[in-house]
């Protein structure tokens, strides 16, 4: 579950407003789909979320612990997958899988089977015992995923995941988000592929400069619409004003 | 020509982020503030020891002044600055131009390989000049006043500081195209490359102790015979180095025509090697660079037994302490400038030791058999282990060695506290086989008895204890997280000097007022260790809750 109250984010010294007064509520077995043209305030909103930004004014829990009062509780709760998967290009694949798995706290048994499980349904079994650096854009996708989902969180943070994926492990991605939810766990993610969201979410939240303009079912945006409006439509709709 | 200029304006403009600079003072007049106040600390870290050179430039000169080889100053400046640029430069050329992220983009852009370099060439030319000024503007100006030098004089001046650094860097520039491109083979070329640069810097730098060696040992008869006539001195320091003594002459006798002749000359030398060196880059630039991102991928399945070792679980502090250490030792720049400068100081005294001529090392031994000898020679090897500390900047670019990637540590869930202490104990686990080495190499040279020797490791470990909690509050303070070369996040980090600076004046004044107001050994090492372990307590509870709050407010 995660609650987000009232919560800002500026830049410049207030000049630039990033997020404004957002507040959304994604409840436990739920995808979330976050939706937003470029520089809408997205990321800022999922910065805050894991502790990398420090919101202005409002708060965020994450399964009720506050990322600002008990931020090591809230990240324990937490698996992140970031825009950009440039991380530790120096260490191995398993070498940074076993760090997140250190930090997370995963018993070694454990450990062990989930990570020769993910790396087989990702395909990166032959290439875990190779520097990071030797990857390409999306093997390093994959093994971040990896890595955001070693300690099984229930709360699943994902900001551009399917960015630089083949088909087969966009496909799986979205096969272990379903299956994620359908676990009872919170999966949050944003999005520029208006049809992934369409298809994939319980519900959608849609930002534009900084603030929340729509949050509901897709059913519900669609009432929103006139006729029979296709969803790119009333998006862009939404976010021209 | 216009292309490499307009090249040349943005890299310098990014090395340095002026634009960056300007608009951020331009939204907050505190960031000019603190630029000053930066500038400021900087200047005062660093004065103690400019301040050492110009008195010891002031008192050559008038040295000199009674043989009438004042002039041999200037030759000092810039025999000095120049082997600086050759014995340091070499990695800061071969990071800039291979290793910075803009090199994927240059090279598809319609630009030929010697344009490229040249903009490069000029950026690591401009941070030259930085260092070069210190060395080489005191002699100038300690000269130029004592003699009452015409307005030629200071033309010529400006001109030579100028021009002073390009021979030296051609030369430098050159050997990283040369190992770049011979070593670009095979996919371990990482390793080559360290190796292959380790092995140009010790051959340097065994030349330059060889030179100095001859120099010395060419007879103090020999030298003094020539000190009589005003270059005399000039002709033996830069009879190595020919370019220096053109300069030099160039500047004191700058009212006659030989004084032009002698620019003339200097400034051809340096054309020929800068058209030497554009026509290497030429040729091997690109042949060097290319796959240099590229790194060996084995795309073998881990066996059972490696997979069971890798995926063993540690603490969280443990986990930030292998993550260091991987990297650290991974990264070339990294490795080069924070794990091999722990073996550089123990090895410059054994080449001292086994170059120097044999009466001056009995001296030196016959100082410890002096009374009080082996207290205060184990106070200096002690010294020069806690020096070594100071100068490794491991723990003062820790963050800063984070870069992009700090945001990962702001989101594991590893309380600030735990990283904090797991970057302590990787720092304290290299800095620490540092002061073993140096301790050691001094002790071995000087012969100082083994429980004498033990006592100087064990208060420069005390010592390096805090001057790593101290190097990480400076980089705590002001972390320089964005860089496109990681030498940036090292060698070019000011928190390294000011750490290097701060660190090496605090133990240095305690162990010389120990020295010299406490006569009784036992006494004088246990107050010193003492000291330093309640230091190291008292910092450790500062940095602490200074980490707390800064991690909170470093927002990457």
């Amino acid at each position: 579950m995660i609650e987000i109250k009232n919560v800002s984010k500026s830049y410049n010294k207030g000049q630039t407003k990033a997020v404004d007064d957002l507040s959304l509520n994604i409840r436990d077995g739920e995808i979330f789909g976050f939706l937003g043209p470029n520089g809408a305030g997205k990321t800022t909103t999922i910065k805050m979320m894991t502790g990398i930004l420090n919101a202005d004014s409002g708060s965020i829990s994450l399964n009720k612990y506050d990322i600002k009062k008990d931020p090591i509780s809230a990240k324990m709760q937490m698996g992140y997958v970031p825009d950009n998967p440039d991380i530790y290009n120096k260490l191995k694949g398993i070498e940074y899988l076993n760090f997140m798995a250190d930090v997370y706290e995963v018993p070694s048994n454990i450990r062990r089977d989930r990570i020769k499980s993910l790396l087989e349904r990702f395909d990166l079994l032959d290439s875990s015992d190779d520097l990071i650096q030797s990857y390409s854009h999306g093997m390093k996708q994959k093994i971040v995923v990896i890595g955001a989902l070693i300690n099984n969180p229930p709360v699943w943070i994902l900001d551009e995941p399917l960015t630089g994926l083949d088909p087969k492990s966009a496909f799986t991605l979205k096969e272990m988000m379903k299956e994620h939810a359908a676990q009872g766990k919170t999966v949050f993610f944003s999005s520029h592929v208006l049809e992934v969201i369409e298809k994939l979410c319980d519900r959608i939240g849609i930002i534009n400069k900084g603030k929340l303009v729509f949050c509901g079912t897709i059913d519900e945006i669609n009432e929103y619409a006139s006729g029979d409006e296709s969803f790119e439509k009333i998006f862009l709709e939404m976010t021209e004003k | 020509m216009k292309k490499t200029i307009a090249l040349f304006k943005i890299m310098l403009d990014s090395t340095y982020g002026i634009s960056s600079f300007k608009y951020k003072a331009s939204k907050n007049h505190m960031e000019v503030l603190k630029f000053i106040g930066l500038m400021l600390i900087l200047v005062v870290s660093l004065s103690p020891m400019l301040l050492g050179y110009i008195v010891y430039i002031e008192s050559s000169y008038k040295g000199l002044q009674s043989y009438g080889a004042q002039g041999a100053v200037i030759t000092l400046g810039v025999v000095l600055s120049s082997t600086l640029i050759l014995i340091l430069g070499l990695f800061y050329v071969i990071s800039t131009f291979y290793f910075t992220s803009d090199m994927e983009h240059l090279i598809t852009l319609p630009l030929r390989p010697a344009q490229i370099l040249g903009a490069k060439f000029g950026v690591v030319l401009v941070s030259e000049y930085i260092t070069e000024l210190f060395i080489v503007l005191p002699p100038i100006i300690i000269y130029g006043i004592g003699e009452g030098a015409g307005v030629l004089y200071w033309i010529y001046a400006l001109i030579g500081i100028l021009i002073i650094p390009v021979i030296p860097l051609c030369i430098i520039s050159m050997i990283a195209i040369v190992v770049m491109r011979v070593t670009n083979i095979g996919k371990k070329r990482d390793l080559y490359r360290t190796i292959g640069s380790l092995v140009v810097i010790f051959a340097l730098m065994g030349i330059q102790f060889y030179i100095q060696n001859v120099a010395e040992r060419g007879g103090i008869q020999k030298i003094s015979n020539m000190l009589f006539s005003e270059s005399g001195l000039i002709n033996v320091i830069a009879s190595a180095y020919p370019p220096a003594a053109w300069i030099s002459k160039a500047l004191i006798q700058s009212n006659g025509i030989n004084g032009l002749v002698m620019l003339l000359f200097f400034l051809a030398a340096s054309a020929v090697f800068l058209i030497l060196f554009e026509y290497l880059g030429e040729k091997f630039f690109t042949g060097g660079y290319m796959g240099s991102g590229s790194v060996e991928a084995k795309r073998k399945r881990i066996t059972d037994q490696k997979f069971v070792k890798e995926t063993a679980s540690k603490s969280k502090v443990m986990a930030v302490f292998w993550r260091e250490f991987n990297i650290l030792n991974r990264v070339p720049v990294f490795f080069i400038n924070n794990v091999f400068i722990i073996v550089m100081v123990p090895f410059m005294f054994l080449m001292m030791y086994f170059l120097s001529p044999g009466e001056e090392m009995n001296e030196l031994v016959n100082i410890i058999r002096a009374p009080r000898g082996i207290y205060i020679a184990s106070l200096v090897a002690a010294g020069i282990a806690i020096f070594t500390a100071a100068a490794n900047m491991t723990p003062s670019t820790s963050l800063s060695r984070e870069g992009a990637q700090f945001f990962v540590s702001k989101y594991i869930p590893v309380s600030p506290h735990d990283q904090i202490l797991g970057k302590v104990l990787h720092s304290f686990a290299l800095i620490s086989v540092g002061d073993l080495l140096a301790s050691f190499t001094v002790g071995f040279i000087i012969r100082l008895p083994l429980i004498h020797l033990l006592t100087s490791f064990l208060i420069s470990a005390a010592a390096s204890w805090a001057i790593i909690e101290i190097g990480l509050m400076i980089d705590l303070t002001r972390p320089l997280l964005v860089w496109d070369n990681p030498q940036k996040a090292v060698k070019q980090n000011l928190n390294g000097v000011i750490s290097m600076f701060f660190n090496a004046l605090w133990p240095g004044l305690s162990l010389f007022a120990t020295g010299r107001l406490i006569s009784n050994p036992v006494f004088g090492y246990t107050l010193l260790l003492v000291l330093f372990l309640a230091l190291d307590i008292i910092m450790y509870k500062v940095l602490m809750s200074y980490a707390q709050k800064r991690y909170a407010d470093i927002e990457p």
